[in-house]
């Protein structure tokens, strides 16, 4: 599904460049749950922005399903990651104005689907996620874990075939956590693809494979 | 898709209630003035499409041509009416006859109204309908008049007086018979007072009119309107219309029909068309203002918008990874925009309303229809595109792994700096508009200081109504109160000027004139800068001796001891230059000659002994009814004539424009400074805790507006002094455009906006560290 080749992106500060990736091979394969981890700074944020075609770099390849990224305008890379691919932030990025209800519906609405099938599509992941009596409810009015399901919810409801998530439990406490990382797994399950950010060992464990990173490097897997 | 824009639209409005406050408001200032012009465009547009058969009216046109010269008249000679009532295409004519200005006799003194003379038929052609009485009085009385409500309460106080009589100067008493209806739309048809067509025999037997009922040589104080057939025949009648051509002499009059729908808006090349409303030319410039005001108040949405995206920046970067286009983003911003702006537009019409009850100049029926909802509409979405086009472009170029990864790492968008150069433009023109008005206001109180040191108000004028004065003024000047009676056209001020060429030195130039009694340069102990007066047994008959005043005497050289005692040609006639006498004392010095022409005088000036002016009022009315019972005398205080409207109204308006731009930019600038404050809460927290006082936090956050406005004043003084020097160039030496003046209009300005920023500055003293630096 994902094929990176000698992936470099760096800045230029003061005439010398910094590297923030660094030669970065990586594979990944449909239904795969991949973890990756390091320091901080060593760009793991930066490495799941590219995957996610947010951010571009500086030197190598890049295939996603049949498409060469690297290749694309930038206009074309945005068309396809909004089909194909979910985001899930550390600190939820709900939009404040929005209802639950409204910020799950809001990806519906840019892909111009009719209101009725917006219904029936909203509908189904609130039942799904166990929200529905939250529907009317602000971001403000809702606890962390609530919040990050919503985020979720909100990530899955354009059916992405890739999940990405940088550290989705990073602003909850253990239990909310554990629930989020269950959640992940049972999509993995599913079918849906994820590649997630974490600093925590115990997060990393839910996933298939691990990949370390070090100043912009992949360290050798385990 | 669009609900949604709005519902967010709303939601965000809410949230931030100060900036929704500020944006509507500054929009609703402006766009007041906007819906007034719009209003009043609309109008025109409709002026008189109240008719019933609308497009079958026409009125006659005279194309008159004059050696090869063309000129076309709205008026036509009167018989054409009785000439034309049989042509085929023609159901029916209406005849009107101008009157003129007539004063009306009421308890509160003389109210000018304009009088028509008309037939039956006005009343079935057009659309007035009579809010009380009866139409026949045109057939048959020609003592009837009807007035409009509005005349009717000039006069009368009051609309039900029928049967009630109402006496004018000049034409004499009339009796009321019918009250005609204010038409739902403006029309350009004279409706304040019409009369009989059968009282125009009566009044030119009387000479109360010129007596050119008959005449086909008069093509100015007569129009013809008429009603047609159907509304294909008007080149059927134009063609009929062809045999009723004239010539005499030079001249050359053919009439053509024009619908009534053309009349407005008014085309230029029509002479005597002066009710026919606003001309394109006019038009396309309201337009512009509309432009121009709308612009001015969208900055401040710009400058707002681009102030707070930073804060907006985090939710574009969310809707486009979770899929929103550019485009999309674009389309949310203008529809926020246009939001504000269409509240701003509900806001601004009770605005309207309080202006229009409040300013009498702004004066026209202001009548919601479909149309004029929808163009409103078409204005409050115009309005909010270009406010919100320049925000939403710049704020949805954002891209979202800027704005997602690290919040503080954001490099904001060097356009986010447009706000100032925004507010620096605002500032700018008030300080430009608010300068000029202080240097008109030095200049008119400077005026009315001189006028009042010389026009006391123990001063009448009696106007002579073009009768020959020497009776009158004799007894009048026996009158124990009067100390001098002076037959002029001059009393500091021209009454009437005349025109007239004077040569000298071979140079030819022309001049207004005045006719001056001889006692009048002594009764007001006026010091002539050289010269004499004229001499005391100066020819009534033949003009030997004029007076120049200084301007006049400088367009034919610089120092007027040279022309001084000279010979000049007046006209064809040589006379001699006896003196020369100062500029007049109020508004822009005008060159001015000063004759004896005692048959030119037009109003006598009456010098009272101090307190006697009613009793003396009521005298000069008794002596003149004996010599002219016919007509009624016009005697007013010289003094009244300068409470001056017309620059109270000038005055009004500028300083409203001034007002209303200060407003605005004063609300930009307090949505700025707010949101400054807000964004600097916890860099003034760590201020705090390092040992700055309360005046350095509260200076650091006010330093850089202060800055902006000192930089506006870079642009606005130059430009207010420019604005100064043109009304100099029309005004004369008196309008002051020292440094003190300037100093004052930037001084208001500065004072204003800094009082506005630390409204909201005076917070950052009052910033609590440990409540901002909390972990977040």
């Amino acid at each position: 599904m994902i094929n990176l080749k000698h992936i470099f992106k760096w800045v230029t500060v003061g005439g010398s460049r910094v590297f923030l990736l660094k030669d970065i091979n990586l594979e990944v394969k449909e239904g795969e749950f991949i973890s990756i981890m390091g320091p901080s700074g060593s760009g793991k944020s930066t490495l799941l922005n590219v995957i996610g075609m947010l951010d571009g770099f500086d030197e190598g390849e890049y295939h996603f399903l049949q498409e060469s990224v690297h290749t694309l305008k930038e206009k074309q890379r945005a068309q396809l990651y909004k089909q194909y691919i979910g985001f899930v932030f550390q600190a939820y990025h709900l939009i404040d104005e929005l209802t639950v209800y409204e910020n799950i519906e809001t990806p519906l609405i840019y892909q111009n689907l009719k209101t009725s099938e917006r219904k029936a599509m909203v509908a189904d992941m609130l039942d799904r996620f166990n929200i529905v009596g939250k529907k009317d409810l602000f971001p403000a009015q809702l606890s962390g874990g609530q919040q990050q399901l919503v985020g979720i919810a909100r990530a899955l409801i354009a059916k992405p075939k890739l999940l990405l998530a940088d550290e989705p439990t990073g602003n909850l406490n253990s239990k909310q956590g554990e629930e989020i990382m269950e959640l992940f797994k049972q999509l993995n399950n599913e079918g849906v693809t994820i590649i997630q950010v974490t600093h925590s060992e115990k997060n990393a464990a839910y996933g298939s494979r691990v990949i370390n990173l070090l100043d912009g490097r992949k360290e050798i897997n385990q | 898709m669009v609900k949604n824009y709005f519902k967010i639209a709303f939601r965000n409005l809410w949230k931030h209630k100060l900036f929704s406050f500020v944006n509507i408001f500054g929009l609703a200032l402006s766009m007041a003035v906007g819906v007034l012009i719009f209003a009043r465009l609309k109008a025109n547009y409709d002026t008189d499409h109240f008719h019933p058969k609308l497009n079958q009216i026409v009125r006659i046109l005279t194309k008159e041509t004059v050696e090869g010269r063309q000129a076309l008249w709205a008026t036509t000679p009167q018989p054409l009416a009785a000439a034309v009532a049989n042509i085929p295409s023609i159901e029916k004519t209406v005849a009107l006859r101008f009157g003129g200005k007539n004063n009306a006799l009421t308890n509160n003194g003389e109210v000018p109204v304009d009088i028509s003379f008309s037939e039956p038929s006005f009343f079935e052609v057009f659309g007035f309908k009579l809010l009380s009485g009866n139409a026949k009085g045109l057939a048959d009385n020609p003592a009837a008049i009807f007035l409009s409500e509005q005349t009717a309460k000039k006069i009368f106080g009051k609309t039900d007086i029928i049967g009630q009589t109402v006496e004018f100067t000049n034409i004499g008493t009339f009796s009321v018979q019918g009250i005609i209806a204010e038409p739902a739309l403006q029309t350009h048809l004279p409706v304040e007072a019409i009369c009989s067509m059968l009282a125009v025999e009566v009044l030119e037997k009387k000479l109360a009119l010129d007596n050119i009922s008959n005449s086909w040589d008069d093509d100015k104080h007569a129009a013809l309107y008429a009603r047609l057939n159907a509304e294909n025949n008007i080149s059927l009648l134009n063609a009929a219309l062809k045999n009723y051509s004239r010539k005499k002499g030079s001249v050359t009059m053919d009439f053509e029909a024009q619908r009534l729908e053309d009349i407005t808006p008014r085309t230029l090349a029509i002479q005597n068309d002066n009710n026919s409303g606003i001309n394109n030319t006019g038009i396309i410039i309201l337009l512009f203002l509309i432009l121009a005001l709308t612009l001015l108040s969208a900055f401040n949405y710009v400058s707002l918008s681009m102030a707070r995206a930073l804060s907006r920046s985090h939710e574009i970067g969310v809707r486009k990874t979770i899929g929103a286009s550019r485009w999309q983003i674009i389309n949310q911003f203008l529809a926020e925009a246009v939001v504000i702006s269409i509240i701003a537009l509900l806001f601004s019409v009770p605005l309207v309303f309080f202006l229009m009850s409040k300013v009498d100049i702004i004066n026209f029926v202001f009548r919601f229809d479909l149309l004029l909802v929808l163009g409103l509409l078409a204005y409050g979405l115009f309005t909010g595109l270009v406010a919100g086009a320049l925000p939403a472009w710049l704020l949805s170029a954002f891209q979202p792994v800027q704005v997602l990864r690290k919040m503080k790492n954001i490099k904001l968008l060097r356009s986010a700096g447009v706000y100032k150069i925004l507010i620096i433009i605002q500032f700018s023109v008030t300080i430009m508009l608010m300068i000029f008005f202080v240097i008109l206001t030095d200049f008119e109180k400077k005026n009315s200081a001189s006028v009042d040191a010389v026009i006391a108000s123990n001063i009448l004028t009696l106007d002579l109504n073009g009768e020959n004065y020497e009776n009158v003024s004799n007894e009048i000047s026996h009158l124990s109160q009067v100390e001098n009676v002076l037959a002029t056209n001059w009393f500091y001020d021209s009454y009437k000027m005349g025109e007239c060429s004077i040569t000298w030195n071979n140079t030819a130039q022309q001049f207004k004139y005045v006719s001056i009694d001889p006692k009048t340069i002594r009764a007001t102990g006026i010091k002539l800068k050289l010269g004499n007066n004229f001499p005391a047994n100066v020819s009534k008959n033949t003009e030997q001796f004029v007076l120049l005043n200084e301007a006049a005497a400088k367009l034919f050289t610089p120092n007027a001891a040279i022309i001084n005692g000279q010979n000049i040609l007046l006209g064809t006639a040589n006379v001699q230059v006896i003196g020369i006498m100062p500029d007049q004392i109020a508004g822009p010095p005008v060159p001015l000659v000063f004759r004896y022409l005692p048959k030119e005088v037009i109003a006598l000036t009456i010098v009272v002994k101090a307190g006697n002016e009613a009793a003396v009022s009521k005298a000069c009315t008794t002596i003149w009814k004996q010599y002219f019972p016919q007509k009624t005398p016009a005697i007013h205080r010289l003094r009244d004539k300068y409470t001056n409207e017309a620059t109270a109204e000038t005055m009004g308006f500028f300083a409203f424009f001034a007002l209303l731009v200060m407003i605005i930019a004063a609300m930009g600038i307090l949505g700025i400074a707010s949101y400054a404050v807000e964004l600097r809460t916890k860099e003034l927290g760590i201020r705090k805790v390092l040992g700055a006082n309360k005046i350095k936090l509260i200076w650091s956050v006010t330093k850089n507006f202060t800055l902006l406005i000192l930089y506006a004043g870079f642009f606005g003084i130059p430009a207010g002094l420019f604005c100064g020097h043109l009304l100099q160039i029309r005004m004369g030496s008196k309008v002051d455009i020292g440094p003190v003046n300037l100093l004052i209009g930037f001084s208001l300005v500065a004072f204003a906006g800094i009082v506005t920023v630390l409204s909201q500055t005076i917070r950052a003293g009052l910033v609590d560290p440990v409540k901002v630096l909390k972990a977040e």
